[in-house]
């Protein structure tokens, strides 16, 4: 029997044993090492601070988002170069045939949503509590809001973190959301444009309502021109922005002192990348003009009718690079066989292989090119600027029929930029204005529809209906958000 | 523990009763040796029983044993592998026993999860090959040494890199995001690298193919289970072992490029005779010649690989030990790239209190050393022009200033560094101890300790690195892992021929991983003169501070996560009669990586056999001599592919290593680091189901001359991980896409292995097996609620100003790897591809041109046929491996024909075939292609010389080779591509299926010489 006991006690240290380790190890709760589990962040005034600083850099993919839509306006294509640039997406932009499924309209969606989240998730944090704190983060997602009825028409209007999905809201809801967001805002925000550099400012909270009352009829059907020109008086009158002398040292790479600048996303060819208009627009060769790290990709360049509208003695043409192409020490380079000239005339929008497709189009330089730059440049990028509040103005005048008004905004442009002023003024004429003022600064889609020439034609592109004047929703949000329905026209 | 008293005391009853002390006296001791029959070896450990008692005894180290018989005694010798013998031992005092090897190898045992059991009693799908099935051939890991082998086991080797290791799939595609590659177990430790085991110390492998055999591992299980065992030392004579081979490796096949005088003459075509005046494209040296450079050749080389093996075993019947030490190098043959590794393995076996404890001890080390190549250098060789030549005059690169497409290779090649090193130590103990007569308790314990260094370096002053501004690198990370395991066994027998086993386990396994890596520019283009590569390269990342002067926020960076695996488990196996086989299997297993909501997951499985050719109808006969019935049906789980952390909603930095948080301080005017959410959340987060059920039929036929394997498989996996995308509302989702489970997929399937010794006389045999799969895939489901997988496109079709074409789609009811794109009607007179309509016109707009389902770059079927011959003491095999019913898009031919792009890039001859004006690319089936192939994968002649005397027991010299020859319509390089189909490294988007681009490593062919000692 002894032998027995033996075993039987044997067999209990193991059972011990056994049972001992289960109960040890049967935790599976997660120990985060190298990131913060989000409900333990935030407690210090730092802590706060780095989470208040990369909404601002999400702001900043407003560069890529609104440079690929860009080419739906009659400013800015991405011809066919032989087997180059032969994607879709560059010609059913310039031919306004866009699918509904389209890239750069989920991008255009996520840079909005995905960034509304982030601010709504910030906008409960007890450490953001203040009316201050509430006032600049309740403006950045009335920013966003503006941004999606702009281009969508019909959105969402997010306004709190978490719950329910919203329900689609018309574009006047969304329109009023905005309108009293900022409105209640305005009696918090900040005053001191340096310390709020690149941050939503009193200023920039005035702009986004000058542009929202300025597209009113667009957005409502109702036009509110006095309530667009007291907003832009708000910011002109202030004093703290002026039209610079030199044009375009406010696309300097240091433009960050620019006096111009009421909203802009900073950028640094380091520390904050993502600017990198240089690759997309310049010619191959171009790399050796700037000495450029990589070859540029030779795609977007302006229409012919459109350089055309420039007088030579407008500073605001030297935004265009024309001609031929030199090296960086002057010897004039070629493309095969022939000297690298670029040349004004797209001959057609598809182009056959061969070094005339490469070389057609001017190419912008308004935003300075780095000489050395490898890809990204440290230019900050310019939302809005003091300059076109002078024509909003102007325009709302215009229409108003305060002719005087008009004139004297306009021509306080023009004489800045080496041109004489107008002595009479049209619609036209403002519109033509904007155009060589804010040339790929991406407020073009906006200009032609509010002037109702958004469907007409212009190269490459025939008379188009005017229900493009909304981009459709996404397809993808539509297939995965039963709230939404599609825009009026769209294949729903 | 009342229970448990019971059951002990009723074992311990049994135990006296059968304890030999209480059985009659003996009247006299006979002593004898058991021999093997095929080589004369002593068996030590063969079981020596007096039929019709319970008396009995086991061989000793030398194969000898003594035992106290009465009379007309007939002793039952039987042996694991061998056909077991009786002999009527008469009057006789000393009797010599030759065992024979068991042809029907019905008798070897099958190692499963936690155990192994005898292959008559098996349920599940198991496969199991010895080193005697390996591949001849270069093999520097276990997988290449088993491709072809095990039917529904494809290995793909998509590549001539040594330091690509193949793609494995067992019996189809299950997943996307959850991992796809078997789990590993070497020597009962679990999950360790395949490519860290010398083949040349694996003793067996065993594939655990279905559900049934695959559950015990749980949520690890799903694309089937890989064990492999080691050799150990056996009771006897020390044996020296010494294996050695050189080999040496050349390209199998050249892309057709044209050569300097090709490509002038069809500028001349294309272009016109002009364009030979651009001196830039088309130099001359100082006689006024043009040169002509075949840049392939440039880059390569002949590759030589060496490896040599020292192997050391013996022992005593209670302590026996192997130690092994293998040196491989093989050099790639694209220049500057190789692949070294050094093994050490060390295995002991104690024996102690009565043998009721067994120990073994496991030690690997496994260092490797890779020099791995840029693979735009092979790309930037094709397209790289014939008539310019490798240096300037001066020495310096050739060089075409200004051009987007050409970059000297020979530069690349020279001005890259890509070194990786990497160590391996796994030590495990293993313990069973028998406490009663069949109750073994077992501990498992294992350490696997893993460090891996890379090192990277670019050359500023290289045409194609000028981008890279002289990034030079290096990275240490450490993945380390604890394994423990707790095991209980209850075996008992009852009847004569039936038995019942009952296993019960727990298992631990903590896994912590960190690391980290600099990065530094050390090339501003204005310095470049500075020469820093040539100085420094990786070795002093600190040499050029200060100059971050490229964006991005990881260099310097760091990580480190942890999680751990908790698991029970539980297998009970009937085996009645030889007739009848019953296993069930159920695994718990909790994960630290699962969402809150979903921590534990439990994995059953159930199956039986039956063997028919037990029963009356069926026995006797002599065509069929053996027959057997399977059936199984599974859970198991996948979640390999899900990380640490990816259920939670965290601040951190950007996972893309951007500078997407950095944002900029108005204040102090400077750029500064912030903390954003990563990630969406996922409470629900959790493992892969897979379920399966499994249908064979193990036969044997003509006396055991043939014996087959056939097998049937439905698959299909639910909750299928991938990153879906999610709505953006502004209130719930942060960021586009969230790991989810949502998806099915569905894998069905038929294997067959069938083969035997056809021809066996004295002096010759002939031995051959087929094996085969055929097995079909379907995407079942990619979305529900808030989850949609989106459009999930891949297979990237890549051609000039093409963007993102691609040349497949997922989507539900169809197969995974399926080619979906427009059919080519011609060209138009313009060189534009025209492609047909959705009314049958033809249009020469990608976007307008209806799309088609044009098969799959996924293969439809796989063969093997493997054989042997034996002749005296030359021995000779190959094997044929063939791969049917797949399509390939040939995207190397689409770019290499652009006449358009003539003064871009080189092409390929059959440029002629295609209009002059041809200059847009486009995806059509104008590039569809069968990807079917038959391959000599590998051929071996050896000749075994006799040696006489003790000193040499073994010597063997053979000759060798990989991929002689490759029949196939395929008009590329080679038809073999990846086909991975999980995700690649962007997390969104499948890896290619069935493309042909123009950076793969080339495939090679390969000899080899070598020659086996053993002494």
């Amino acid at each position: 029997m002894k032998n027995f006991l033996a075993i039987k006690r044997r067999v209990a240290y193991a059972s011990i044993l056994l049972i001992g380790f289960n109960l040890g190890c049967t935790d599976l709760g997660e120990t985060v090492y190298d990131q913060v589990p989000q409900d333990q962040y935030g407690n210090t005034e730092g802590q706060l601070n780095t989470l208040i600083g990369p909404l601002y850099t999400g702001l900043g993919s407003y560069f890529s988002t609104f440079e690929l839509l860009n080419c739906v306006t009659d400013e800015e294509l991405a011809p066919t170069r032989g087997g180059d640039w032969g994607e879709p997406e560059w010609k059913f932009m310039t031919e306004h045939t866009w699918p509904t499924n389209f890239y750069g309209f989920d991008n255009m969606w996520s840079f909005v949503y995905g960034n509304i989240a982030k601010v709504n998730q910030k906008i409960t944090n007890p450490g953001f509590q203040s009316p201050e704190a509430q006032a600049e983060l309740k403006t950045l997602r009335a920013f966003y809001h503006y941004v999606a009825l702009d281009n969508f028409g019909n959105v969402l209007i997010a306004d709190e973190t978490a719950g329910a999905t919203p329900a689609q809201s018309s574009r006047k809801e969304v329109y009023d959301y905005v309108e009293k967001e900022l409105l209640a805002a305005l009696p918090y925000l900040s005053t001191d444009v340096r310390a709020k550099y690149g941050r939503m400012s009193k200023y920039v909270a005035h702009m986004i309502l000058a542009k929202l009352y300025l597209n009113a009829e667009v957005y409502t059907g109702t036009p509110q021109w006095s309530n667009a020109i007291a907003q832009c008086d708000s910011i002109i009158q202030s004093g703290k922005f002026i039209i610079a002398g030199d044009f375009l040292s406010t696309f300097s790479v240091n433009n960050e002192n620019s006096p111009e600048i009421i909203l802009s996303t900073p950028f640094d060819k380091s520390k904050r990348t993502g600017l990198y208009l240089q690759m997309s627009t310049l010619h191959y060769l171009h790399q050796q003009t700037y000495d450029l790290g990589s070859a540029p990709w030779n795609g977007y360049c302006t229409n012919a009718e459109f350089y055309d509208t420039f007088e030579d003695d407008d500073v605001r043409k030297q935004m265009w690079l024309t001609g031929q192409i030199y090296s960086s020490s002057g010897e004039v380079l070629f493309d095969d066989t022939q000297p690298a000239i670029l040349t004004k005339e797209i001959p057609s929008f598809k182009m056959p292989a061969g070094a005339d497709a490469r070389l057609a189009g001017y190419r912008s330089v308004k935003y300075e090119v780095e000489r050395g730059a490898t890809f990204d440049m440290s230019n900050d990028f310019v939302i809005f600027r003091i300059s076109d509040v002078y024509l909003m103005r102007g325009e709302a005048h215009q229409r108003l029929g305060h002719l005087g008004e008009a004139l004297d905004d306009v021509n306080a442009v023009r004489t800045k930029r080496g041109v004489d002023g107008f002595t009479t003024l049209t619609l036209d004429d403002i519109l033509a204005e904007r155009g060589r003022e804010l040339a790929w600064e991406y407020h073009r889609r906006q200009d032609l529809i509010r002037f109702g020439k958004f469907e007409n034609a212009w190269p490459f592109k025939p008379v188009t209906p005017d229900y493009l004047r909304i981009f459709p929703i996404p397809q993808s949000q539509i297939a995965l958000n039963p709230n939404l329905i599609q825009n009026p026209g769209y294949p729903q | 523990m009342l229970k448990v008293y019971h059951i002990f005391k009723s074992l311990l009853c049994l135990l006296i009763l059968l304890s030999p002390g209480w059985t009659l006296a003996q009247e006299r001791t006979i002593t004898g040796k058991v021999m093997s029959a095929d080589d004369n070896m002593q068996l030590p450990g063969a079981n020596v029983l007096v039929k019709g008692s319970s008396s009995g005894t086991v061989t000793d180290s030398e194969g000898q044993f003594s035992l106290a018989i009465g009379d007309n005694t007939t002793l039952v010798i039987s042996f694991v592998g061998y056909v077991s013998q009786e002999v009527a031992v008469g009057n006789q005092s000393n009797i010599t026993i030759s065992l024979v090897p068991d042809a029907t190898s019905l008798a070897e045992v099958i190692v499963v999860g936690y155990g192994t059991i005898q292959k008559k009693d098996l349920t599940g799908s198991v496969t199991n090959l010895s080193q005697k099935d390996f591949n001849a051939g270069i093999n520097p890991n276990p997988l290449q040494a088993i491709q072809g082998k095990v039917a529904g086991l494809n290995i793909t080797q998509p590549s001539g890199d040594p330091n690509t290791a193949p793609t494995v799939r067992l019996r189809g595609y299950t997943s996307l995001a959850g991992g796809s590659d078997p789990l590993y177990v070497v020597d009962g430790v679990i999950g360790v690298p395949i490519n860290s085991i010398s083949p040349s110390d694996i003793d067996r492998i065993d594939v655990l193919k279905d559900a049934s055999a695959s559950a015990i591992y749980g949520s690890r299980a799903a694309n089937g289970v890989i064990m492999i065992t080691t050799k150990r030392g056996k009771d006897g004579k020390p044996t020296i072992s010494f294996n050695n081979y050189i080999a040496m490796e050349n390209i199998s096949k050249r892309l057709d490029l044209m050569n300097a005088d090709e490509y002038r003459s069809e500028v001349t075509r294309i272009k016109g005779a002009a364009s030979l005046s651009d001196g830039l494209k088309f130099p001359t040296d100082a006689n006024g010649n043009g040169y002509n450079t075949d840049w392939m050749k440039q880059i390569t080389r002949t590759g030589y690989t060496n490896n040599h093996e020292l192997a050391l075993a013996g022992g005593t019947s209670q302590l026996s030990y192997r130690g092994s030490l293998n040196y491989m190098k093989r050099e790639g043959i694209v220049k500057n790239t190789d692949f070294e590794r050094i093994t050490g393995r060390f295995n002991v076996d104690q024996k102690a209190l009565n043998d009721k404890l067994q120990i073994q001890y496991n030690l690997g080390v496994t260092r490797t050393n890779s020099n791995l190549t840029n693979e735009d250098v092979i790309n930037r060789a094709i397209l790289f022009l014939p008539t310019l030549p490798v240096h300037n005059t001066d020495g310096s690169y050739y060089e075409v200033p200004g051009s987007f497409d050409l970059y000297n290779p020979v530069a690349m090649q020279q001005n890259f560094k890509k070194p990786s090193a990497n160590t391996l130590l796994v030590g495990a103990i293993n313990a069973k101890y028998e406490v009663a007569k069949g109750l073994t308790l077992g501990v498992n314990g294992a350490l696997q300790s893993e460090q891996g260094r890379k090192q990277e370096a670019y050359n500023v002053d290289t045409k194609a690195y000028l981008g890279m501004l002289g990034q030079v690198s290096q990275s240490y990370a450490q993945a380390n892992n604890k394994l423990l395991e707790l095991t209980a066994q209850y075996k008992t027998n009852f009847g004569s021929s039936s038995n019942l086993t009952v296993l019960g386990g727990y298992s631990y396994q903590g896994f912590v991983n960190d690391g980290f890596s600099a990065m530094n520019n050390i090339g501003d283009p204005s310095l470049a003169d500075v020469g820093l590569y040539n100085l420094y390269g990786y070795n002093n990342l600190g040499a050029y501070q200060g100059t971050l002067i490229r964006g991005q926020s990881n260099y310097v960076s760091s990580y480190k996560n942890t999680s751990a695996l908790i698991s029970f488990f539980g297998r009970a196996t009937v085996n009645l009669t030889d007739k009848y086989n019953i296993t069930a299997t159920v695994r718990r297993d909790g994960s630290t990586k699962f969402g809150a909501n979903n921590k534990w997951g439990t994995f059953p499985s159930l199956a039986a056999g039956w063997t028919l050719s037990n029963e009356g109808f069926l026995s006797g006969g002599s065509t069929l001599n053996y027959l057997k019935l399977r059936v199984g049906w599974g859970q198991t789980g996948n979640a390999e592919g899900i990380s640490p952390y990816r259920s939670l909603l965290l601040y951190g930095t950007p996972p893309d290593g951007s500078t997407s948080y950095s944002y900029y301080d108005p204040v102090s005017k400077q750029f500064l680091t912030g903390v954003d959410i990563t990630q969406n959340a996922n409470p629900n987060l959790k493992w892969e189901v897979l379920s399966q059920t499994n249908i064979g039929l193990d036969f044997e036929l003509f006396d055991g001359k043939v014996t087959g394997t056939l097998e049937v498989y439905d698959k299909r996996t639910k909750d299928m991980l991938y990153n879906y995308t999610v709505p953006l509302d502004g209130k719930n989702y942060f960021t586009k896409t969230q790991l989810a489970n949502v998806g099915e997929m569905s894998n069905k399937g038929i294997e067959l292995s069938v083969g035997g010794d056809v021809i066996s006389g004295d002096n010759f045999r002939w031995n051959t097996r087929v094996v085969g799969s055929v097995f079909k895939n379907m995407v079942e489901k990619l979305s529900s609620g808030d989850y949609q997988s989106g459009q999930i496109l891949y297979n990237n079709f890549n051609g000039r100003g093409l963007g993102l074409i691609t040349a497949s789609q997922l989507r539900e009811g169809h197969p995974m790897g399926e080619f979906y794109i427009p059919h080519f009607r011609g060209y138009d007179e313009n060189g534009n591809i025209q492609y047909e309509t959705e009314d049958g016109g033809v249009t020469t707009d990608y976007g307008s041109a209806k799309k088609f389902e044009k098969g799959s770059g996924i293969p439809k079927a796989t063969v093997s046929w493997i054989n042997t011959f034996t002749y005296k003491h030359f021995d000779f095999s190959f094997q044929l491996r063939g791969v049917f019913g797949n399509k390939i898009i040939n995207n190397l031919r689409s770019n290499l024909t652009l006449s358009g792009s003539i003064l871009e890039n080189n092409m390929i001859r059959d440029i002629d075939q295609y209009p002059a004006n041809y200059s847009i690319p486009g995806l059509s089936d104008q590039w569809l292609e069968s990807g079917s192939f038959v391959r000599l994968d590998n051929w071996q002649l050896g000749y075994n010389i006799p040696v006489g005397g003790n000193a040499i027991k073994n010597a063997r010299v053979y000759v060798a080779g990989n991929n002689l020859f490759v029949i196939t319509a395929y008009k590329g390089i080679d038809p073999e591509l990846q086909v991975k189909g999980d995700l690649g490294t962007d997390y969104a988007t499948p890896n290619s299926i069935g493309m042909d681009y123009s950076n793969i490593y080339p495939k090679t062919r390969s000899f080899q010489l070598g020659v086996n000692l053993t002494f």
